[in-house]
């Protein structure tokens, strides 16, 4: 290194300059705190959570057909009644079938027309909602439909890439994220649990909660479990909750739920 | 018609000046005769019900942009003043008064396009 360079090293005084802990903590403690805050309005969810915040990317996970779009319009319903209007991209189920589901259509926000694989195409929508009706919720369902599968030899590290393209953009745009994935496990196995998310460990590594998610049917008609597995924020570690359908929706059902 | 002027009011014109007031005043005339026949033929042509549907349904669509327009801003409000307890009320007030007017301009759109259908 020259002397030139280790002289202007020595006086750098960029953003990005290096600092004491007592410095950086009192600068962050001046700056405000994410406005955005949101909770689920399932109290085992939220007691573990302590709601969603602007920043925070979560994943829903579980077997196919086990409730993990219920869920997620579940929390839209209830967001919806706290004035927090997701925007979805619902690329698994057409938009016919989507809108239908809900039981009393909620104000969302979703694009006329969809394009899978395309995150350049998924950051300008999520942008130019944010400018047009000031969303703040993101809601992925789900997550295979933005990479290409066939074309990907390691699909495992496209992924993390992903995972960490969508945390960059949650505190960036200060915008609360839902992203959908499947597990690599079927309905009846036990030990399900984030390790068993499709495809990559890079989702749990990267993500702030994962909430996993399956029926139970040996509980009764319509019940599903969600666990959970684990909050950055809170500490909290595999916390159960009772689900049933009621109306449309998934509500907490009394049980074996934690406390 | 044509020209109407004196001889006095044309002295104050050259000759290429007065064809072209007279050329002017002949296309003007055209013009407004035009209009006129327009005019006579839509008030005469016969009354069709999905006409008027079909402008109500646009309007309606209009009023809906204009109403999630509103809802919007609300909620960019409701975020910025978020530690106010009576704007963040009174935006809420706001967003679901514009829901629920929402709800009525979609139940006449539907309207609007039953009738349309149906005429």
């Amino acid at each position: 290194m020259t002397d030139d360079k280790l002289k202007r090293l020595k006086e750098y005084d960029g953003e990005d300059k290096v600092v004491t802990s007592h410095e950086l903590k009192l600068k962050l403690d001046s700056e405000k705190d994410s406005e955005v805050r949101v909770i689920s309005k399932i109290p085992g969810i939220d007691r573990a959570c302590e709601g969603f915040q602007g920043g925070e990317l979560i994943v829903i996970s579980g077997p196919t057909k086990n409730g993990k779009t219920l869920l997620a319009q579940t929390f839209t319903y209830n967001f919806a009644q706290q004035f927090m209007f997701p925007l979805w991209f619902s690329f698994e189920v057409p938009a016919k079938q989507f809108l239908n589901q809900f039981k009393d259509l909620p104000l969302i926000y979703m694009p006329q027309k969809l394009k899978a694989q395309a995150m350049d195409w998924f950051n300008d929508r999520v942008q130019e909602s944010f400018l047009k009706y000031h969303t703040r919720v993101i809601i992925i369902d789900h997550l295979h439909y933005l990479i290409d599968l066939a074309r990907q030899k390691q699909v495992s590290i496209e992924i993390g890439t992903i995972i960490r393209q969508l945390k960059t953009l949650a505190v960036q745009g200060d915008y609360v994220i839902f992203l959908l994935c499947h597990t690599t496990k079927g309905n009846q196995e036990d030990n399900l649990s984030y390790n068993s998310i499709r495809d990559s460990s890079f989702i749990s590594q990267e993500s702030d909660s994962v909430i996993m998610i399956r029926r139970t049917p040996e509980l009764g008609d319509n019940t599903a479990t969600a666990r959970v597995e684990f909050h950055r924020r809170t500490g909290v570690m595999e916390r159960f909750v009772n689900l049933a359908k009621i109306d449309g929706y998934l509500v907490e059902t009394m049980g074996d739920s934690d406390e | 018609m044509g020209l109407n002027l004196s001889d006095f009011e044309k002295s104050f014109y050259s000759d290429k000046e007065l064809k072209e007031i007279e050329s002017g005043i002949v296309a003007y005339d055209k013009l407004c005769t035009d209009q006129e026949r327009e005019e006579l033929e839509y008030s005469q042509r016969p009354f069709k019900t999905f006409n008027v549907y079909e402008i109500f349904e646009g309007e309606d669509l209009d009023t809906l942009m204009f109403l999630n327009e509103e809802i919007s801003f609300l909620v960019k409000l409701r975020e910025k003043f978020i530690k106010n307890k009576d704007i963040k009320k009174k935006c809420e007030h706001l967003i679901i008064v514009n829901q629920v007017a929402v709800d009525d301009i979609l139940e006449d759109i539907k309207y609007d396009r039953r009738q349309i259908k149906t005429a």
